[in-house]
């Protein structure tokens, strides 16, 4: 039997124990930070928003606005994440299904059966890799639309 | 024909000497020869690739894992704050020399994203490559008791080591996806994470430092 796929013990306590990190970054960015579409707040002390890379070669980076879009989408304003960063917003979401996904499994490995922990990893493994590739394509989507956006402006 | 313990003549076809009793040896039709002797071949058993697990008693487990993850993390931390300092009072100063007194936050925002993974290719050049080729554990491994070993028990080659370094550093400039390599061992089979299998490695209990 794999050893990922053994049941008791304290091995179902790894994916939960993950799942409540993930949970417990969103939850932090949502009660600690603060943002708009100019801006973000922590604590309600601002830190610098304007980048670098578009003040000096008039383009954003890839990661422009991801900081203020992943506030705004942890805070639930997903039209105006997506608006700023696309790709805040897929990560945010991404995050949360995967976070609902290992907590399934950790309960599967401390009380399921090892044919029903081998379903869930399946499932865990398909769900992830299509949320991967969901945020990275639209992170980089984003950015692509910004940089025309922006040469277009020029 | 005569018997050959008393030496008496023997009627033909008898069992037995009349004379003296004893069994007559009934020459037959000679035993077949055996066979010629032939070299047997016999199916060569399919490659088993050797497994860490046995030979060491067991992968690493994902919390050990992580914890020294976020040991190695605080030397990529320190090497941060140096590189911050030093980058941002060069950096400060020709912006005051220069008359600028914006973007200096938003230099600082860059400046990171350029030195979080100079910071952690500097460190994981002497933590995850060479500690990790020449005795086989990162410090915060070490700490944890784990090993890095290939498919065959063995340590990392400098190379290996190095390709392992650069696809973990490549996929946690990928927003989620670092995240997903890290998370990758709780639901494989081999609790590999996804940049150790782009060099095949393994990280398992270290049986010498029981």
């Amino acid at each position: 039997m794999p050893a990922s796929a053994r049941t008791g013990g304290w091995r179902g306590l790894a994916p939960l124990a993950a799942a409540s990190l993930l949970l417990g970054g969103v939850g932090a960015l949502r009660c600690l930070f603060q943002a708009d579409e100019a801006q973000s707040w922590f604590l309600g002390h601002t830190f610098g928003s304007a980048c670098w890379v578009r003040i000096h070669f008039g383009i954003p980076c890839p990661n422009c606005g991801m900081t203020r879009s992943l506030i705004l989408a942890a805070h639930g304003e997903f039209a105006r994440s997506l608006r700023l960063a696309p790709g805040g917003a897929a990560m945010v979401l991404a995050t949360l299904a995967t976070s609902l996904m290992l907590a399934a499994l950790g309960a599967g490995m401390l009380w399921g059966r090892p044919s029903a922990i081998r379903k869930l990893q399946a499932a865990l493994r398909v769900t992830v890799l299509a949320c991967a590739g969901l945020s990275a394509s639209v992170w980089l989507g984003g950015w692509a639309v910004q940089v025309v956006h922006s040469l277009r402006l020029r | 024909m005569f018997c050959a313990k008393c030496g008496n003549s023997i009627r033909e076809g008898a069992a037995f000497c009349a004379s003296c009793g004893a069994p007559v040896a009934v020459a037959g039709p000679a035993a077949p020869a055996p066979p010629p002797s032939t070299p047997i071949y016999t199916q060569p058993n399919p490659y088993v690739p050797p497994v860490p697990q046995v030979a060491f008693g067991g992968y690493a487990s994902w919390g050990d894992r992580v914890v020294g993850y976020i040991i190695d993390s605080l030397f990529v931390g320190a090497a941060m704050l140096v590189l911050f300092l030093v980058l941002g009072s060069v950096f400060g100063s020709l912006a005051a020399l220069g008359g600028e007194d914006s973007g200096a936050a938003g230099g600082m925002c860059c400046m990171m994203i350029i030195i979080f993974p100079f910071a952690t290719l500097l460190v994981g050049l002497y933590n995850r490559v060479y500690l990790v080729s020449q005795r086989g554990y990162s410090i915060g491994q070490g700490v944890m008791k784990l090993k890095t070993v290939d498919a065959n028990g063995q340590l990392l080659t400098q190379g290996n080591a190095l390709i392992r370094l650069l696809a973990q550093a490549a996929l946690g400039f990928i927003p989620f996806v670092g995240i997903l390599d890290l998370l990758w061992p709780l639901w494989d089979d081999r609790c590999q994470t996804l940049h150790d299998k782009a060099v095949g490695s393994f990280v398992i209990h270290n049986p010498d430092a029981r």
